[in-house]
């Protein structure tokens, strides 16, 4: 039950909807920590999903998966946790072997598994998990990607879903990986890009170690990418009567070159009101699909300068993420990338003109002997500006034969942004959990406990996920806001809120897929340093229409309806 | 046994036509004739020479029987018959094309090099046909080389090289050489002066180029610590720690490296690699003015320094200077008009000025310099470079 109150009206009301199981929360103990630091709290989380693995890899399939996704199924204000899995070639006849699992957030610090009721645990070769309200119903539904046919889940809007991927005709047989949903064509629904793979087949598995593209420095592993054939992409159409319709090649996404898919994510690089999307590729250059506005796209990465690194090569890129780090008001991408390449800072310039500033933003160095997955723009610290986190691990158990020096299990990176175009590698000081080897895969940014500050899950391909509790970054102000479209699609999927407060104007884009198979809170986060209020609110719906809203005091959760004139506060102050 | 196949093309067509013309008549001679070159050319050069030494006995007197069958011999690799047949071939008829070329050939084969010397300097140095002069030529070096006629040899390879750049077993056996007389050096320096920094820097480097570099360190310092002020020897301490970081970052080798090129710029200022070294460590680590006085030293001393004027201009790029960074780039592409990442950062210096069109021919020239390349990389190795090359190669099946 919602209580409404008018909590400031400056030429505009403020209405507060107080969630009535909306009380700040935590997980765990919570603890005064200096400096920001987060900490590892999957144990109290209850949290007990394992990734199954095998223990060398022998086969690429056995190393990709998985993703994770933070959305809130149930409606109570609070994020739940959506882990996917994936069997090993061993354990592959065995449907049931690898359980992807859906945990809910009992608002205690701790998770509830709810899969069996959900019926979402069987996927089937899970990859990667995205969540959007597909049918403008005002629940979430679930899309897990897997090698083999896909799934769409259905929020049933009583705690489970429905398989309706038959039905909607989404359910791309091929080796999937990164999805992503945005309304490319300003129709009011949710379309589905879904980037695929390779085009492998169980029974006719490269052999381990034998050929030109199964060594890493001398060293025999598993083959591929290179030396296999990609799969080709699709992009679906939201037909609005529950199908979709399959429009990749119409639309000039389809892939023709078979490049290796991997993250995706839909963004208006452009600021012409359409979602472009940028499909970053393991092993060859990266897309970055111009929306034409006319049901077609044009690849213009090479000439945007986001296809290739800047020695002009193409890296193995798994993750993207994508935000407004420097306040310039261009959409940046950064793309995780293989060993001894570097994870790629391309900084946008101007529309769709990027400046590949890696080594000069001070955030590649680091990154060059690991493999990058998940991946973030998060203002950890409330400051106002995007830091930056990836989440690594290798491909390869074989690497600690190359010397001890190369890791299998790889620690996560951290960088604290300078508001110069530089970030400071802040890992070693921000909490051991950081710093702890593990083989990440993808991971997912989202507040879990309500309490200002965000939080990140990481879902690890060899067991146990890492919850990661951030302590101290609600130490300096912030604002949250939701949205809720109506002649836009009902997630706001492609909205663009800009909060002004003093000096400080930052913006956010509301995306429904992208860092590595993973899908983020989609609430917008906004640091705000010592600022105690909001100048200004502007979000730019997905269907082109604009509204401003008046001052909001800082350390709120707000929602904002499409063409409604009030601001609810969903939460009071956790502070 | 040099490769004698082509000999067969070579000979053939001047004693073959004599000894071939037999097969239109039917007495004995003709069909041992007709026999013997059938039989080689299928090759099968046992029964030839059966064949042509019955037409020897047949018909002792013939200066092309003998030739065919000296060049039969020379074939099969019966080199000691070879020499004696082909000689009497050129007794009975001294005019007989090529044949002296084969006779000195085939004393090389048999390592009696004073003797084969003459006949293959007279083919290498004055036959028109390009096939006998390569042969004579490949035969020339081998027997100045067994004569201990290095400079001569090593001539001779240079030359052949230019004849015929792309032959794959002229460069072999000029590599083949190169190193060995290289070898020979070194070995001689071991004797003359165990104890020379000469010595100690010769086996630095034969150790950093094969990745041993704790052993290639330990020599650096030995040269150090007999000559302190020896230029050059911190930069290759440096480039050797640069190496052995390549495969863990964090490990304190890539500080040691900087300091080690500071150091080698100390002695000796116009050291262009190393300031071109600590150019890229800086931009590496997003110090970009730093990074631009690096560079900007490494192509005072050394203005045709293309990787420095590729590292100087991304670092203008970044600094968002990207006219600044043409003129360098061009300059690059001076220097090596095949250089994929100059071609891929004029462009981005295009893109930063706004100049679409420009941007899209410097991204075409790329575009296919890069497809030409991973055509190339699937096989040729990727060699080591003295600095830290301008590109990243992919090391991985990512």
């Amino acid at each position: 039950m919602n209580t409404r109150e008018v909590v400031k009206s400056p030429g505009m009301r403020v209405v507060c909807a107080t969630v009535a199981v909306g009380a700040s929360v935590s997980i765990g103990p919570a603890r005064a920590v200096d400096p920001i630091t987060f900490t590892d709290v999957t144990k109290e989380s209850r949290i007990a999903f394992s990734h199954v693995w095998s223990p060398d890899k022998k086969y690429i399939l056995e190393s990709m998966s998985g993703g994770v996704a933070l959305l809130d199924f149930d409606h109570d204000g609070l994020l739940d946790v959506y882990l996917v899995n994936a069997p090993t070639v061993a354990t592959a006849s065995d449907a049931r072997s690898a359980r992807s699992e859906l945990w809910r957030n009992q608002g205690n610090g701790t998770f509830a598994d709810v899969t069996d009721k959900a019926g979402v645990g069987d996927p089937g070769w899970g990859m990667g998990a995205i969540a959007a309200d597909v049918d403008n119903d005002g629940w979430d539904d679930l899309y897990v990607t897997c090698y083999g046919p896909n799934h769409l889940y259905r929020n049933n809007r009583d705690g489970t879903f429905s398989d309706i991927t038959g039905t909607a005709g989404v359910g791309d047989p091929r080796w999937s990986t990164g999805a992503a949903f945005g309304d490319y064509d300003g129709d009011g629904r949710l379309d589905l890009f879904v980037a695929n793979y390779i085009d492998i087949r169980l029974d006719a598995l490269p052999e381990f170690g034998k050929g030109k593209f199964c060594e890493f420095h001398g060293i025999p592993v598993q083959c591929g990418p290179r030396g296999l054939t990609g799969a080709g992409d699709t992009l679906y159409h939201n037909k609005g009567d529950g199908t979709f319709e399959d429009v990749s090649v119409k639309a000039g996404v389809a892939d023709p070159d078979r490049r290796f898919g991997m993250g995706a994510a839909w963004c208006d690089f452009d600021g012409d009101g359409r979602p472009d999307l940028y499909v970053a590729n393991d092993a060859g250059p990266n897309y970055l699909y111009r929306n034409n506005g006319n049901g077609t796209f044009t690849d213009v990465a090479l000439q945007a300068g986001t296809a290739l690194s800047e020695d002009g090569k193409e890296q193995g890129s798994m993750g993207v993420a994508i935000g407004d780090y420097d306040h310039s008001g261009g959409w940046s991408i950064f793309v995780t990338n293989f060993a001894d390449e570097y994870n790629a800072l391309y900084r946008h310039d101007k529309a769709l003109l990027f400046t590949d500033v890696s080594f000069a933003s001070q955030t590649a160095k680091a990154s060059i002997p690991l493999v990058g997955w998940g991946a973030h723009f998060l203002d950890y610290d409330n400051d106002g500006w995007l830091d930056l986190f990836v989440a690594n691990g290798h491909v390869y158990p074989q690497v600690t034969r190359i010397g001890p020096t190369t890791s299998y299990a790889q620690a996560k990176l951290l960088y604290r942004n300078n508001h110069t175009g530089t970030f400071t590698d802040v890992t070693a000081t921000a909490g051991s959990a950081l710093t702890v080897p593990a083989v990440a895969r993808g991971s997912a940014a989202g507040d879990l406990d309500n309490d200002g500050d965000l939080d990140i899950v990481v879902n690890n391909l060899d067991g146990a996920p890492t919850v990661l509790r951030n302590d101290g970054g609600n130490r300096q102000n912030f604002l949250v806001v939701d949205l809720e479209g109506r002649a836009s699609n009902r997630s706001a999927i492609g909205a663009v809120v800009t909060v002004r407060a003093g000096d400080l104007v930052q913006r956010a884009e509301r995306r429904s897929g992208d860092s590595y198979l993973s899908h983020s809170d989609v609430r917008l986060h906004f640091g705000l340093g010592m600022r105690t209020r909001v100048g200004s609110v502007e979000v730019r719906w997905p269907n082109g229409t604009v509204q401003r809203f008046g001052e909001i005091p800082a350390n709120g959760f707000v929602k904002i309806v499409e063409g409604m004139t009030d601001v609810q506060v969903v939460r009071p102050s956790p502070k | 046994m040099l490769r004698a196949v082509s000999a067969i093309a070579v000979v053939v067509c001047v004693v073959g036509g004599r000894a071939a013309s037999a097969q239109q008549s039917t007495d004995p001679l003709q069909e041992h004739a007709a026999a013997g070159e059938r039989a080689l050319a299928e090759g099968r050069y046992a029964d030839a020479e059966r064949e042509y030494e019955t037409l020897r006995k047949l018909s002792p007197a013939t200066a092309e029987v003998h030739a065919r069958l000296g060049l039969i011999y020379f074939q099969e690799g019966k080199f000691d018959a070879a020499v004696p047949t082909l000689r009497e071939a050129i007794r009975l008829k001294p005019g007989l094309p090529k044949v002296d070329a084969l006779l000195a050939m085939s004393l090389s084969e048999i390592g009696r090099y004073e003797e084969a010397l003459p006949g293959v300097t007279k083919a290498f140095s004055q036959s028109a046909d390009p096939v006998l002069r390569r042969m004579a030529g490949l035969h020339l070096q081998r027997i100045y080389t067994g004569l201990g006629r290095d400079q001569d040899a090593v001539d001779v390879a240079l030359k052949l090289s230019r004849l015929y750049p792309d032959d794959p077993e002229v460069l072999y056996h000029s590599g083949r050489l190169f190193a060995n007389y290289a070898y020979l050096q070194t070995m001689r320096l071991a004797t003359v002066a165990p104890e020379s920094v000469w010595l100690h820097q010769a086996a630095g480097e034969a150790n950093e180029s094969q990745g041993l570099y704790d052993a290639a360190l330990r020599e650096y310092r030995q040269v150090l610590a007999v000559a302190p002020r020896r230029p050059g020897i911190h930069f290759r301490i440096g480039r050797t720690l640069l190496e052995r970081s390549n495969n863990d970052a964090s490990s304190p080798d890539a500080a040691e490296a900087r300091k080690a090129f500071e150091e080698e710029l100390v002695l000796d200022p116009t050291n262009a690699n190393a300031a071109y070294e600590l150019g890229e460590m800086h931009r590496k680590a997003g110090e970009l003015e730093p990074a631009r006085q690096r560079f900007q030293q490494a192509l005072a001393h050394y203005p045709a320094f293309d990787h420095a004027q590729v590292g100087l201009a991304r670092t203008l790029i970044a600094l968002g200077q990207p006219a600044e960074a043409l003129p360098h780039l061009k300059a690059a592409l001076q220097q090596n008009p095949e250089s994929e990442v100059a071609n891929y950062q004029l462009a981005q210096a295009f893109k930063a000025l706004g100049n679409a069109a420009e941007q899209e021919k410097a991204l075409a020239q790329f575009t296919r310099l890069r497809d030409t390349a991973a055509q190339r990389r699937t096989t040729v190795p990727q060699t080591k470079q003295d600095v830290t090359p301008q590109v990243v190669d992919p090391k991985s099946p990512r």
